[in-house]
């Protein structure tokens, strides 16, 4: 028993387990801080009491029993004051518990106390996780069960000795156990000393143990939704960063391009989006305001009498078109980024991995959830093809009875035709912008692609792209219309805002169009990246009688990430560091949070395919072998051949036997393991605790040399274990 | 190889020891275990204090050692009035050649007796501090070898503290071991009884080693092999001594060094290259009691003996053997 137990003395391991309680306990805070609920506070006042408790386990004693005694019902009260002044019930729950881990750690405890410092870190730890489904918090569980797993042991071990059921009572709390004195140099010391391989070889041995199979478990089965059980969202919202809403105010695409985090990672089938920068279509403003473009109220309406509780839309209008991508595209996208969803053109199918409240648009080609998602939105699109139009043949319509000014069409119609022609009202601006479109038309009679052209060579020939503007000063008058009077550098959203402005002005219908543009393709995992700084705006422009054409108006497109993926056949995906780092996070959502049903189906598929088509290879490579040996045997002899027939016997039994001698010699000059690891000295030292009870004879003294005796002399090992173990049977058998 | 010890060299130590023995025994009847642990002392080149109840033949064992061996011998009783120059010699003026000539003392010899040696003053005891350390005696400022080998055999009354001087403990750590001898068992003491012997003159022992083999001998002793996991078991020994609650202070280093060197001179006198576990558990009473002192003191020192040989027996229960 002695050498089962690790020679740490009763008070040790009581410190160690002091030790691992507080580490515990902070590990389930930490989970906490990703919640982003109302308890950083607390969180922080806990985590250094608790730091505090742990380095100087003294503390606890020097409160007086009628603190801890009083603790309880403190708590209580503060939960009930707690939920008649918060809204929500959740973040009041999450900070019971943080208040209760914290009497748990800071106080002496037993096995009973040990084991409800557990379950309540584990009930914050698995909130936390489901709640957010972050990659943060999957490292953070992984140290959770090492740190628990270690800190059962202890308690067990513990246990094994002191073995009591009682609780501590108040009394005992306050009162500075013999464990807890001592400066921690020495006891640190202690445990480097004691630290052996094998104990860790085996807790970690064990570690993975838990790990993998949890991993089986996790893969067979059957799934299940947790985050549609709970109604989480309307407690705990996520601090939107600057992403793309339905307005779009000059300057929020160059403060995006300023941030480097990755928005969305798109893991695609078909390699053929290699080397080519789709444009992430995420919304479209149609009206315009003196601020900028912003969707209009009609757009925004239609969206809204669209939305329905769905797992999958099927873009109905694309069901005919043929010669489509048969792949499928899956979307993650980070949470923060949009409520509308990147469409980077046409699909067949568009499939959520849970009913969500979706509104569609597919006239706009626009998908979006009813608000923006506090966690990872991961979606799929089948049969993407990357294009450059959208179909809406009812704008024709629309657009003509707004020019006829017939009263056959509703006010709606004719209004959603203005919107899409609206521009700034002002006499000045309205004078410069037929300047300009005087310029650009020449006289001409232009189709609406001409005339984007055109507008697009006169906007590059009069302005360069900068990510900084100096917009020149001007009283009442647009900002883009002074911008584009001037010769001012701009950017994206610049040229962007200008060609629709000049469009509408020449009496084209057009709109801006933002979302992000190229990305990276990631080459460790293979899938793109898309960071914010590929933020983008482009503008679409009506043809006048069936689609919305895509144009690029802004020069260069020289923002820094989209380089690589500019070049097009010299394109290079990215391996590096942070490449790498991403695509944990990529696996993370592809392999864990997105596991669904399908997801396991196909897995198991995939492995019964892989086994038996790796089976029937071997079979059919082993039945070949007989018949080559037969047909190889039954040719003609000559010396050549016999010669090959005896460097084939000789050749792998002298490597057989080179390979024992090495083995041999290995196992007699030991060069791995610890320095006072030998696996002769081992044996011979086995053996004589097991022949201990027998007769003093030659055997005994040959092991005890193997052992104890200097290497020069010893006698071969090997016959001294074999008469050993005849001695043992002798001795059995007497 | 030639720091090892060759099997051959090992089997004649072993014959030759074991003729020391059988010779010894002639004298010593019924003491096998004590000859045992003199002749390790004697092998191990260090000294030894054998502290018992007088009559049990301490004088006895020194004097048959001592003659067993084609050595010098000496006996010096320690008596309160003894002075240093008694024992380590004295400069004096000599008229014909005009000059101070040292006349060596007593302790000018390979085996030196030091009987009773708690009865002489602190400042006679000390005088032995130097030759027991160095094997050497400093007088006037000129240093005189005595001689090689060289062992201090002193004897002592446990019991009878009258006109006594304990031996302090920088003096106690010189000796390599402490022994106590016992009463015999009833037949050895019958055949005691029967013997027509009386007196240290009467005992006929004929030396059966000489200097130069003894000299052999202890050189081998340093050869003897000792696994590095002996020496942990041993280091952890040691350090279990340290931090015991029951000690004062723990064993200090020389008494580290003396445990290994015992250990290795046991294992030669068992006709073995190597050192076991077991040689350490059998010394580490003899080697470590006297070096060790408790932290509640005792009535009387047989008494304070016991309760240091039972910690010490508990310790090295506790402590887990290399296997």
């Amino acid at each position: 028993m002695d050498k089962l137990l690790p020679p740490l003395s009763l008070d040790e391991l009581r410190r160690l387990k002091w030790l691992l309680g507080g580490a515990l306990a902070l590990l389930s805070l930490g989970t906490v801080v990703f919640l982003e609920i109302e308890a950083l506070g607390l969180v922080g006042v806990a985590a250094s009491l608790i730091m505090a408790a742990m380095l100087w386990p003294v503390l606890p004693s020097r409160v007086p029993a009628l603190v801890w005694r009083g603790a309880v019902p403190v708590i209580i009260l503060i939960l009930i004051a707690d939920l008649y002044f918060s809204p929500d019930t959740l973040p009041a729950l999450i900070r019971l518990a943080i208040l209760l881990v914290l009497y748990r750690s800071v106080s002496y405890r037993r096995k009973r106390e040990d084991l409800q410092l557990i379950l309540l870190a584990l009930f914050l730890v698995v909130v936390a996780g489901v709640l957010t489904v972050a990659l943060e918090f999957a490292i953070l569980l992984l140290v959770f069960t090492g740190c628990a797993l270690g800190f059962l042991f202890v308690v067990t071990l513990i246990d094994l000795t002191e073995n009591t059921r009682q609780a501590l009572t108040y009394e005992e709390m306050s009162r500075c156990p013999a464990w807890a004195l001592g400066p921690w140099r020495p006891y640190i010391d202690r445990l480097r000393q004691v630290a052996d391989w094998r104990w860790l070889g085996f807790a970690s041995g064990l570690f993975f143990c838990v790990v993998i199979f949890s991993t089986i478990l996790f893969i067979i089965i059957p799934r299940f939704e947790i985050t549609a059980g709970f109604f989480l969202d309307q407690y705990i919202t996520k601090q939107s960063r600057t992403g793309f809403t339905e307005v779009l105010k000059f300057g929020d695409v160059g403060t995006l391009i300023q941030d480097d985090r990755v928005a969305l990672r798109v893991d695609v089938t078909d390699p053929a989006i290699v080397g080519q920068t789709p444009y992430w279509r995420l919304v479209a403003l149609d009206e315009y305001t003196a601020d900028g473009f912003r969707v209009s109220a009609a757009l925004k309406q239609e969206l809204l009498r669209s939305q329905t509780v769905t797992q999958q839309i099927t873009d109905q209008q694309l069901g005919s078109i043929r010669g489509m991508a048969a792949g499928s595209w899956t979307f993650y996208l980070e949470p923060g980024v949009s409520r509308f969803l990147p469409i980077p053109g046409r699909y067949r199918q568009l499939r959520l991995r849970e009913p969500m409240p979706l509104q569609a648009s597919r006239r706009h080609r626009l998908v979006a959830l009813r608000t923006e998602a506090m966690t990872m939105t991961a979606f799929q699109l089948e049969a993407v093809e990357l294009t450059d139009t959208i179909p809406d043949p009812r704008f024709a319509q629309r657009l003509r009875s707004a020019q006829d000014n017939r009263t056959t069409h509703s006010a709606q119609d004719r209004a959603e035709a203005e919107t899409n022609l609206r521009g700034p009202l002002g006499p000045v601006d309205a004078a410069i912008l037929r300047r300009i479109n005087t310029e650009i038309i020449a006289g001409a009679v232009l189709t609406p692609a001409e005339y984007a052209h055109r507008a697009i060579a006169w906007l590059h020939a009069h302005h360069a792209y900068a990510l900084s503007v100096k917009l020149p000063a001007g009283d009442g008058q647009d900002a883009i219309v002074r911008w584009l009077a001037s010769s001012e550098p701009g950017f994206c959203e610049y040229f962007a805002a200008s060609f629709v402005l000049l469009a509408r002005a020449a009496d084209y219908p057009a709109r801006v169009v933002a979302g992000f543009h190229g990305g990276i393709w990631n080459g460790v995992e293979n899938y793109f990246m898309v960071r914010n700084s590929d933020a983008h705006a482009w503008a679409e422009i009506y043809d006048g009688t069936g689609s919305w054409w895509r144009m690029e108006p802004t020069p260069g497109l020289l923002r820094p990430s989209s380089t690589i993926a500019q070049v097009g056949s010299s394109f290079a995906p990215d391996r590096s560091w942070r490449a790498r780092l991403d695509s944990v996070r990529v696996l993370w959502y592809r392999r864990i949070v997105n596991f669904d049903s399908r997801a396991q189906v196909a897995m198991v598929e995939q492995v019964k395919s892989f086994t038996t088509d790796l089976g029937s290879t071997w079979l059919r490579q082993l039945a070949k072998y007989p018949q080559r040996l037969k047909t190889w045997w039954t040719q003609p002899w000559n010396l050549a051949r016999v010669r090959e027939l005896l460097m084939g016997i000789l050749v792998p039994v002298a490597l057989v036997g080179l390979l024992l001698r090495l083995a041999r010699w290995g196992w007699l000059h030991p060069r791995w393991g610890p320095a006072d690891y030998d696996p002769v000295r081992r044996t011979a030292g086995r053996w004589l605790t097991q022949l201990a009870a027998g007769p003093d004879d030659d055997v005994m003294a040959d092991l005890r040399r193997l052992r104890y005796g200097p290497r020069e002399t010893w006698p071969e090992p090997k016959v001294v274990f074999q008469r050993a173990k005849i001695a043992r049977r002798r001795g059995r058998s007497r | 190889m030639s720091d090892l010890a060759n099997a051959a060299e090992v089997a004649w130590t072993h014959a030759t020891i074991e003729r020391l023995k059988a010779n010894m025994r002639l004298t010593i009847k019924g003491k096998d275990e004590v000859i045992e642990q003199a002749l390790i002392c004697l092998l191990a080149s260090g000294h030894l204090l054998i502290e018992d109840l007088p009559g049990v033949g301490k004088t006895t064992l020194a004097y048959a050692l001592a003659r067993s061996l084609d050595c010098t011998f000496s006996r010096i009783q320690f008596t309160s009035d003894l002075l240093p120059t008694d024992v380590i010699g004295v400069s004096i003026y000599d008229e014909s050649v005009k000059e101070f000539i040292f006349k060596p003392g007593p302790v000018f010899a390979n085996i030196v007796l030091a009987d009773e040696i708690n009865r002489a003053t602190p400042k006679t005891q000390s005088a032995l501090l130097e030759v027991m350390d160095r094997s050497k005696v400093t007088v006037d400022g000129a240093a005189h070898a005595v001689g090689d080998p060289f062992m201090v055999v002193a004897t002592q009354n446990p019991v009878d503290y009258e006109g006594t001087f304990s031996l302090p403990e920088s003096q106690l750590d010189r000796f390599l071991m402490r022994l106590t001898m016992g009463y015999p068992q009833r037949d050895d003491e019958l055949a005691i009884l029967r013997s027509a012997r009386l007196g240290y003159d009467a005992i006929a022992v004929n030396p059966v080693v000489t200097r130069a083999e003894v000299l052999t001998m202890q050189a081998l002793v340093g050869k003897i092999f000792v696994e590095d996991s002996v020496l942990d078991y041993l280091l952890r020994l040691i350090t279990a001594t340290r931090t015991d609650g029951e000690f004062k202070a723990g064993v200090s280093v020389r008494g580290g060094l003396a445990l290994r060197v015992a250990a290795q001179a046991r294992a030669l006198l068992h006709g073995r290259d190597f050192v076991l576990p077991a040689d350490i558990q059998f010394l580490a009473g003899p080697i470590l009691a006297h070096r060790l002192s408790l932290a509640r003191p005792t009535a009387d020192a047989r008494e304070e003996s016991r309760t240091m040989l039972a910690a010490l027996h508990r310790i090295i229960l506790s402590l887990p053997v290399p296997s």
